[in-house]
């Protein structure tokens, strides 16, 4: 059987147009996908069943024992810590805010480690953004800035920027003009008209060089900023200015340079700025395929988008404070429900040390690192494969997941409802 | 009334402690005082479980005075909301000391962590230590932080002090980190030490580092020079990009 229009549930870019081929109830063939995403989609190696450390030592177990103990640590924590989000559906977010809300947790998510100085900058000055079919269609000034799409979201520029054809842009690449800062030379930076390599840690100051320079004041402007000559930055405001429809892309290079989120709020106000002189729009490269939709459930359920602390009933929100890195970094938290995420691969030593002395609860389909840590872990189907649901891409469009064949396992989604009416239960409410 | 609170315990999961002020203790004995609620993770607890407390006189708020007497390192909110008398830490402190605070004064014997002071409208807050980020700044999306009252840190202070400050006063006796006055719109911010890329986005106020810019930002005009406690420092104004007319002062800047 061939399904067409299916999304890849892999990073941001939430591709729609992936035709795959089923037998059996088995994926045999993937296509329209890039590599990364049909290696995802053909399948890894599973968690057969729940398990349960004993003794130091994992055994195999019921669903029904995994989600009691699992229940039984929350309930019995000060400190619980539920984070991790990235690939499942917002249904599923859904339910862990309710169950943060319950425990009295604190609910995070990827975000936390990655665009939440964006998440912070847009609620300090906005965002003039646009969905990636508008920059399709008109965008003819495209800038990559501290974001090395091509390997992190590999179809990004074929299906939406530089080699796009759309209804204003019919010329693709030959009408565009494609400019990257960063601190090296990456494979984006080496397709792109134009690189500029900053200093490391240089964004803030040559971001308020080229805000300077668009308010008329180049003469103040010194002859050189973060390693940039001052002619260069002025033939780069220029660009900007004469642009038709330009759209300025930011990923981890901006939002993890010192200065996090106050870098991604000075490239916001130059974009807002720059809208005085001609069409611009400002996109955050989101990482996986439903990061965005975490945030877009989170602010409407508790009026935040991550690092929301529920220990006091109501909800407490200050990244620095609230958000996993620095819970875990100082010891905080006495429980952790880790959910379609894999932190012992990618935090900072100092809290996957912590993660390690705590009882940990792992929610995923597929083994890693995490996994080693875990004290239960309960084995689930694969979001956007075995399981429909809501996804948002990284320009906020809401996109439908779809279901491609029969579950061997349950979902996050039902996992995360026998937690939260074991917890119940166990609260005596 | 002079009331002490000895912790039982090295905390490790933080108490929230807004209710640690004068204005909560003013009047109350051992048992009225033990009685009064905090949170300790997700749970409510009352202070006499975590802390001993004794009491030793009668008053009101203004004649009130608190010692926390050892590590408050995990203790949030202390002095959160005080209008009137004393708290004095012996020890370290944990985040939003002094929070909103309109009169009165906090001595912390040791470090703020971060938020020390966070959208303060009067009072002062000593500290003899270093402070983390965000002193004296506002929380996020506040218009502004710091609006009146003095801040004073003996030692150096982290990234963002006096973030959207509106008002008062910091002196930082040490150096501070990254983007000191950030967007701030009033008030003053005196540094005896270093700074790094001070008053983005600078409104309005006066900034004085009497140490050195390490690095400048690139917009700002040098308007020469002005005495200033017997120093002959360099005057800039900025932040320009954004059409700012705070007054930087600095002692020495960096060449690239
Ligand atoms: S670019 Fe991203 S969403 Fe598109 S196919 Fe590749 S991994 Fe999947």
């Amino acid at each position: 059987m061939i399904i067409t229009d299916v999304l890849c549930p892999f990073c941001g870019d939430l591709c729609d147009d992936i035709i795959v081929e089923v037998e059996n109830n088995k994926i045999i063939e993937v296509k329209e996908a890039c590599e990364t995403g049909v290696s995802k989609m053909m399948g890894h190696e599973r968690i057969a069943a729940p398990m349960i450390r004993e003794n130091g030592k994992l055994r195999e177990t019921t669903y029904e024992e995994a989600i009691n103990k699992a229940a039984k640590i929350l309930v019995n924590s000060l400190r619980p810590l539920i984070y991790g989000w990235g690939s499942t559906t917002c249904e599923a977010d859904e339910k862990g805010i309710e169950l943060a809300e319950k425990l009295g947790a604190i609910i995070d998510n990827t975000t936390s480690v990655c665009h939440a100085p964006s998440v912070l900058a847009l609620q300090n000055v906005g965002l003039p953004s646009c969905t990636l079919g508008q920059i399709k269609n008109r965008a003819d000034l495209i800038i990559y800035w501290g974001s090395n799409q091509a390997e992190a979201h590999p179809r990004h520029m074929s299906k939406y920027t530089s080699f796009s054809k759309g209804l204003f842009t019919k010329e693709g690449r030959k009408g565009k003009h494609v400019l990257v800062f960063d601190v090296r030379k990456t494979t984006t930076a080496e397709v792109a008209d134009d690189f500029i390599q900053l200093d490391p840690g240089e964004d803030y100051r040559v971001l308020s060089a080229l805000r300077m320079i668009l308010a008329g004041g180049e003469d103040i402007v010194p002859s050189c900023v973060g390693g940039v000559p001052k002619e260069k930055l002025i033939e780069i405001v220029d660009r900007m200015k004469s642009s038709r429809f330009g759209v300025l892309f930011f990923g981890m290079g901006l939002t993890q340079s010192r200065g996090k989120p106050y870098n991604v709020a000075n490239a916001i106000s130059l974009v807002r700025e720059l809208n005085a002189h001609t069409k611009f729009a400002v996109i955050p490269m989101r990482g996986h395929f439903n990061v965005t939709g975490f945030n877009q459930v989170c602010a409407w359920a508790t009026g935040f988008a991550f690092a929301v602390d529920f220990a006091r009933g109501q909800p407490w929100y200050n990244p620095g404070e609230t958000s996993s890195v620095d819970v875990l970094n100082r010891g905080e938290c006495d429980s952790a429900l880790i959910i379609a995420s894999d932190p012992a691969a990618h935090f900072p030593r100092k809290c996957v040390e912590h993660l390690k002395k705590i009882p940990l609860i792992q929610i995923d389909p597929c083994p890693g690192p995490t996994t080693e840590l875990a004290d239960v872990v309960i084995p689930v189907a694969i979001t956007g494969i075995e399981v429909e649901g809501t996804a948002y891409r990284m320009d906020g469009v809401p996109l439908r997941l779809r279901k491609i064949i029969e579950p061997s396992h349950l979902s996050d989604e039902e996992i995360l409802s026998r937690i939260l009416d074991k917890v119940r239960e166990l609260r005596g409410d | 009334m002079l009331v002490k609170l000895t912790p039982k315990k090295a905390f490790r999961i933080p108490v929230e402690a807004e209710n640690i002020k004068p204005d909560n203790f003013a009047g109350k004995g051992k048992s009225g005082i033990e009685s009064i609620t905090v949170c300790h993770g997700n749970k409510e607890v009352i202070l006499g479980s975590l802390f001993d407390v004794e009491v030793k006189g009668v008053g009101n708020e203004k004649e009130t005075k608190i010692l926390i007497d050892g590590d408050a390192s995990r203790i949030k909110r202390i002095g959160e909301r005080m209008t009137s008398g004393e708290i004095t830490i012996n020890g370290n402190v944990d985040m939003h000391c002094g929070a909103l605070m309109s009169g009165g004064k906090i001595i912390v014997n040791g470090d703020a962590d971060a938020w020390a002071g966070r959208e303060m409208r009067g009072g002062e807050i000593m500290v003899e230590g270093n402070a983390g980020h965000y002193l004296g700044a506002g929380y996020w999306g506040v218009e502004k932080g710091l609006r009146c009252g003095i801040i004073r840190v003996k030692g150096n202070a982290g990234d963002y002090v006096g973030e959207h400050m509106a008002g008062g006063e910091i002196v930082v006796q040490g150096s501070a980190g990254l983007l000191p006055g950030l967007n701030m719109s009033g008030g003053k911010i005196m540094i005896e030490g270093d700074a790094i890329l001070p008053c983005g986005e600078m409104k309005k106020g006066i900034m004085i580092i009497k140490g050195k810019i390490l690095e400048m930002l690139p917009s700002f005009r040098f308007d020469g020079t002005e005495v200033i406690d017997s120093i002959e420092l360099k005057k800039f104004t900025g932040d320009l990009a954004i059409g700012g007319s705070g007054t930087l002062y600095a002692n020495f800047v960096s060449e690239e």
